[in-house]
């Protein structure tokens, strides 16, 4: 008997972690996370991720679950619309103007996900104010100095400087955003500035173009804030002639294989149509001759 | 028009009979309608595999070139056939070759338009196929197998066309006055005002020379592109300098076998016994044995060389074909569709029609599973492991959609070739009663220098 009940009772432990029967006991809830995003032309959006845990303990998004975004205002929350979570477990919310704000200038979104019926709705909320980021570029002693601003744009449309707001600076690129150095993060002033020294030697394009990106990532009060700008700063980019135009690896074939095809299958093709033409040629006009 | 008369019935008679167009026998009729049955069944399930797509298939990630490529290897390798006994025996002076160059050359055309189909239905997307031209690179053997297969296609109909032109004059002025409307128009119509003048019989010897010499070497570059498809690779078993002669040696090998079936099934069907002899058999037995040890050779290096040295993943594969999941097919192919048949043919007794056709069956069948053992378990080992995978990715077999669509081609290189010989005769007419017009001057000319001698001997016997 206790053989038996030892046996059962690892039993019971080794499917309780199998995923056949973790399911039966029910699955964690998943998570919501909100977070707000002014781009640099100004649009703004909300984005709302959902994730959880599989069997093995990773977090990983869910795709396909439908978040309902609400404004908070003075009355009942406003639905403002519902989306389904892309394969990132993203869903994002476009504003087409600026959603609407308290006397204190805040506006409270709220993300709201159904989930499991046997669970409550997970929520998350986020109250944010408005506010601008603004980078200007200028040259100081063949140092070429990035000053990012931002500002809190209150209701009645003042411009106030933020100080203590961490702005991070980074040059785009082909799959995101490079920091300009291990230490390109810089808090701002008493001015709401801050100020950074572009570092010599990043490459550009063939112009020497670089496109700089400056973002205030996750703020408590103001979200996420992006502003970029153009600068002919970088090395330019010089495309090194192709030792190889023409190999049998490269776009264009070698000129040998194009004149030997061209040749041997041109002469095929002109036997076949002298061939033809000869067809062609066949009368009934002359005397009968049999084989006899 | 002078008529070789053989047993009651002319020559002419025994070839234009079965053009009567009175329908068939109840035989044909089953026949062609099994036939239709097969393809109809393979084009809907083409139609469906266009529609849902590859993945009603068995071809995944790994192996991603299954059944419809290895067909397509094996039913442009039956192509070989024309190439061979028309123009490689014409070369040759083969005069028994004449009854037996229409069907195999029939073959050729037959076996390259729906062998060429084969690449199109494994690519799935067929309306993507122009971009192969449009976006074509020139260093790609794929465009060079397309160029080839075409240019082939092309001379091979051409050379089907050339001899059936005094032959279509012959059904035009024979059968015109009998036959329904829209075939008394075909024969006028490609018979392209045929007259027995000597002026067109210069034309057409001068044209069928030049093709004679100049298909050859295309059909050699059809099957030598065609192995380079593979081994242009770097994959473990394709990796091989020698699959260009390899592939050719593989094509004549598996094209001469399929002219005897083809023979020996037109002669039964079509009682040409007096045309297609005994000797017929017995010569393209030789001519089939030839080529089956030359493609033995050749098998042998193919695995020999790697299997010395049972490098990496070469050694992998070679495991897998000759002592793993492969092992029973491989030496099934070798010993039952290589070397059995070539025991089979060596004696005399083997090369006769029964006998022989079933050696060349097995030869012919055993080509096509060879193909598929060339094609797959390469992929299904390939220099990185396949591991971590679905069970199905990791082994392959077709499935019935891909059996149903290569089964239809098949069916329909049947059908075409059935309803050619009851369009056309099945036998070059006028190449064969030359060569009797020969053979007869030949044993004249024999007689009448054996009398000289004899009157010459009597003569010097006279004198004193």
């Amino acid at each position: 008997m206790p053989v038996f009940t030892v046996t059962a009772l690892l039993l019971g432990i080794l499917f309780s972690r199998t995923s056949l029967f973790a399911d039966a006991m029910g699955t964690s809830p998943p998570a919501l996370r909100l977070a707000a995003f002014k781009s640099s032309d100004l649009s703004r959006s909300a984005v709302a991720t959902v994730s959880g845990k599989d069997e093995m303990g990773k977090r990983i998004f869910i795709p396909g679950c439908k978040v309902d975004f609400y404004l908070k205002g003075p009355g009942a929350p406003e639905l403002l619309g519902a989306l389904t979570t892309d394969m990132r477990g993203q869903a994002r919310f476009p504003f087409n103007k600026k959603p609407a704000a308290d006397v204190n200038g805040v506006t409270t979104l709220t993300a709201r996900l159904e989930g499991d019926p046997k669970n409550a709705p997970v929520e998350a909320s986020l109250a944010i104010k408005d506010a601008s980021l603004e980078l200007a570029l200028s040259n100081q002693d063949t140092v070429n100095l990035i000053t990012a601003r931002v500002v809190e744009i209150r209701p009645d449309g003042r411009q106030v400087p933020v100080p203590g707001v961490n702005v991070a600076f980074n040059v785009k690129r082909l799959f995101g955003a490079l920091p300009l150095s291990e230490e390109s993060t810089v808090a701002t002033g008493e001015d709401g500035r801050a100020e950074f020294a572009f570092p010599k030697g990043i490459k550009g394009d063939v112009n020497g173009d670089v496109t700089l990106v400056a973002r205030v990532d996750d703020n408590e009060t103001y979200g996420n804030l992006e502003k970029t700008a153009v600068a002919r700063w970088g090395v330019p980019l010089v495309i090194e002639k192709n030792p190889f135009p023409r190999e049998l690896w490269e776009p264009t074939a070698p000129v040998w294989m194009i004149v030997v095809f061209s040749l041997v299958f041109g002469t095929i093709w002109s036997i076949y149509s002298f061939v033809v033409f000869q067809l062609t040629r066949l009368e009934k006009t002359e005397k009968k001759v049999g084989i006899n | 028009m002078k008529q070789t008369t053989v047993g009651g019935d002319s020559m002419e008679d025994v070839f234009l009979k079965p053009l009567g167009g009175g329908g068939g026998g109840r035989l044909f009729k089953l026949w062609m309608t099994g036939l239709i049955l097969v393809a109809g069944w393979g084009l809907y399930c083409y139609i469906r595999q266009l529609y849902y797509g590859l993945g009603t298939t068995a071809m995944g990630n790994y192996v991603s070139w299954g059944l419809y490529i290895s067909s397509f290897v094996f039913i442009v390798g039956i192509s070989h056939s024309g190439t061979l006994v028309s123009a490689i025996l014409r070369v040759t002076n083969a005069d028994w070759r004449r009854p037996i160059t229409r069907s195999a050359e029939l073959l050729t055309v037959a076996s390259l338009m729906f062998g060429g189909l084969m690449p199109v239905i494994d690519m799935g997307r067929a309306d993507r196929a122009p971009f192969l031209i449009i976006f074509g690179r020139i260093q790609s053997p794929l465009l060079w197998d397309v160029i080839c297969i075409t240019t082939y296609l092309t001379g091979s109909s051409l050379f089907l066309f050339l001899p059936m032109i005094p032959d279509m004059a012959l059904c035009r002025d024979r059968l015109g006055a009998t036959s329904a409307p829209w075939r008394r128009w075909l024969y006028r119509t490609l018979s392209l005002g045929w007259q027995d003048t000597a002026a067109n019989w210069a034309r057409l010897e001068r044209c069928m020379k030049i093709m004679t010499v100049i298909i050859m070497p295309i059909a050699v570059s059809v099957h030598t592109v065609i192995g380079y498809i593979f081994a242009m690779t770097l994959r473990p078993g394709w990796n091989s300098t020698i699959f260009g002669p390899y592939f050719v040696a593989g094509a004549l090998y598996s094209g001469a076998a399929a002219v005897v079936i083809t023979m020996a099934a037109f002669r039964k069907a079509y009682h040409l016994e007096k045309y297609i002899t005994l000797v017929h058999f017995n010569n393209m037995g030789k001519i089939v044995l030839a080529l089956t040890i030359i493609y033995a050779y050749f098998n042998i290096n193919e695995y020999a060389v790697p299997a010395y040295k049972m490098e990496s993943a070469e050694g992998y594969l070679l495991r897998d074909l000759f002592s793993g999941g492969y092992a029973t097919v491989f030496w099934i192919l070798q010993f039952g569709t290589v070397m059995l048949p070539a025991v089979v043919l060596s004696f005399t007794k083997g090369r006769t029609p029964v006998v022989g056709s079933i050696a060349c069956l097995v030869i012919v069948l055993g080509a096509w599973v060879k193909r598929y053992v060339i094609v797959v378990p390469t992929l299904l080992h390939p220099y990185l492991p396949v591991q971590g995978v679905p069970y199905s990715w990791s082994h392959y077999f077709p499935n019935w959609v891909e059996f149903s669509i290569t089964l239809g081609a098949l069916a329909g290189i049947m059908i075409f070739l059935t309803l050619f010989s009851k369009l056309f005769p099945i036998g070059s007419v006028w190449e064969i009663r030359e060569g009797e017009e020969i053979d007869r001057r030949n044993l004249l000319l024999n007689e009448m220098t054996a009398k000289e001698h004899a009157q010459t001997a009597v003569s010097a016997e006279a004198q004193p």
